[in-house]
């Protein structure tokens, strides 16, 4: 089993992030220096068309970057390629990434791993921006995404294999016989209506069947995801020695009727309480 | 993205501040000293036309070095920065055009510091010949001039983003196909 995983890089908050932290540098070296007030005015990254068309290229190139870290951590067909969104997106602002990544990806750091991501962007730009003029900055923030990068493998981590589980039934519902409701008495008790039925008034709306026959009874049970690998461990019991459950040939359970007279019937499961269905039965010559 | 920024500049003005400033500077002079009275009326500048000429040739050379001296800052295009001085008109603008994160507050400042920036260079070539030692105060005003202009064309903060990092969300979807066929083999199981 795999999931999806879908993240988004916000453009436009890239962009400020990168214009704010130079902004910043330029103005504590000016605060520092009066003589760099002409070289902090070109380190702060600004609205100049070519600083934008700078940025704008290290965004999408490191978007790029971004996407060969999970490489190795695709599943299925490998559907980084479903990043169609880089043309489609670009028009909101925002680059959607889609990942195909093993069911024990934990759920609870998608959001971490989307921030880490966007930052891990950002850090890189702001990395790139500073190389042409400061490497000390640059180191800084060059370290910045070093650390991003290793949050975003992190968030790989598999969580530990679900144990293995039996699922018993959690429903069942009469197949055959057939008994419909006549009047105000139902035709089959299951855990739904056992609130307002007596099991004598099962005797009224019996089902019957002659001695020596050999009457299937069947039924389909329910377990939890609406049934998923669920296990049969229905029995089934008769009150009176008049009728006999038995496995026929068929691996089913059969009804045999074995002398004349009456008998509830009860299918339950071995495991669950709340699964059983009661009919009752006329065994005639 | 970019502004414009107009300087309104006045030549009379400015003439005006050089010949007082020369003036005041003469008198003092003879007042020490009595034979001076010849060389203070030459030093003392203004209303001789040669001496009207050699002002203008002193301005435009003033206003070329603080145009050059703002090519830093002015946008990376042609025409970024013109001026329209004519010997034959008093006012003059300098129109710059800039960074669309120059804070609209300074421009006034801005305009009365380019005038005492030309006024100190214009001091400092007419005193150059006559009294080199006291045209070097002239160079110390121009440079502290210049340095306040380029303060006032520091960056204002970048505007803040219209979305915020809490904005930045990933969501995580169960792939079903293989439950599908789990879900195939279950109806088909009935006993």
């Amino acid at each position: 089993m795999s999931k999806t995983i879908k993240i988004q890089i916000l453009h436009e908050l890239a962009m400020n992030s990168a214009k704010n932290e130079t902004y910043q540098m330029g103005v504590v070296e000016k605060a520092v220096d009066a003589k760099l007030i002409t070289a902090a005015f070109h380190e702060q990254a600004g609205n100049e068309a070519y600083h934008e068309a700078m940025l704008s290229r290290y965004m999408f190139s490191q978007i790029e970057v971004l996407k060969t870290f999970f490489a190795d951590y695709l599943t299925g067909g490998g559907n980084v390629a479903e990043d169609a969104t880089i043309s489609g997106a670009e028009a909101n602002g925002v680059t959607e990434i889609l990942l195909s990544v093993s069911d024990r990806f934990n759920d609870g750091y998608v959001k971490t791993l989307a921030r880490l991501s966007q930052k891990f962007v950002e850090d890189r730009m702001i990395y790139l921006w500073w190389h042409s003029v400061s490497k000390e900055f640059a180191a800084i923030y060059g370290g910045a995404a070093e650390e991003d990068r290793a949050g975003i493998m992190a968030c790989f981590n598999k969580t530990a294999p679900s144990a293995p589980v039996y699922r018993f039934p959690t429903a069942i519902e009469i197949k055959y016989p057939i008994i419909p409701a006549r009047g105000d008495v139902p035709g089959i008790i299951t855990p739904d209506n056992t609130g307002h039925v007596q099991d004598v008034q099962l005797f009224s709306n019996p089902w019957i069947i002659g001695i020596g026959d050999d009457s299937e009874i069947s039924y389909t049970i329910y377990g939890e995801d609406n049934g998923v690998s669920v296990i049969d461990d229905i029995m089934v019991r008769a009150d009176n020695p008049c009728c006999q459950p038995c496995i026929g040939s068929d691996g089913c359970w059969h009804l045999r009727g074995m002398s004349a007279g009456f008998s509830v019937v009860t299918l339950f499961s071995r495991h669950n309480d709340q699964v059983f269905a009661k009919f009752a039965v006329r065994v005639v010559k | 993205m970019s502004k414009t920024i107009t300087l309104n500049l006045n030549k009379a003005l400015i003439f005006e501040a050089v010949k007082a400033d020369s003036f005041d500077t003469a008198r003092i002079e003879k007042v020490e000293d009595p034979v001076k009275l010849a060389a203070a009326a030459a030093a003392q500048q203004g209303g001789e036309d040669h001496q009207e000429r050699q002002m203008l040739r002193y301005l435009k050379a003033a206003l070329g070095k603080f145009e050059a001296l703002m090519s830093e800052f002015v946008d990376v295009a042609d025409g970024s920065i013109e001026d329209t001085l004519s010997s034959s008109q008093d006012v003059f603008t300098v129109t710059m055009i800039v960074n669309d994160r120059y804070n609209n507050g300074l421009a006034t400042p801005m305009s009365s510091l380019c005038e005492d920036y030309l006024v100190n260079q214009m001091l400092y070539d007419w005193w150059r010949k006559s009294k080199p030692e006291y045209s070097k105060n002239f160079v110390v005003d121009a440079q502290d001039a210049i340095d306040h202009i380029r303060l006032c064309l520091a960056k204002t903060a970048p505007s803040s983003s219209s979305v915020d990092y809490t904005d930045v969300t990933g969501t995580v979807t169960q792939n079903q196909n293989q439950t599908d066929n789990e879900q195939n083999n279950q109806d088909s199981d009935p006993a």
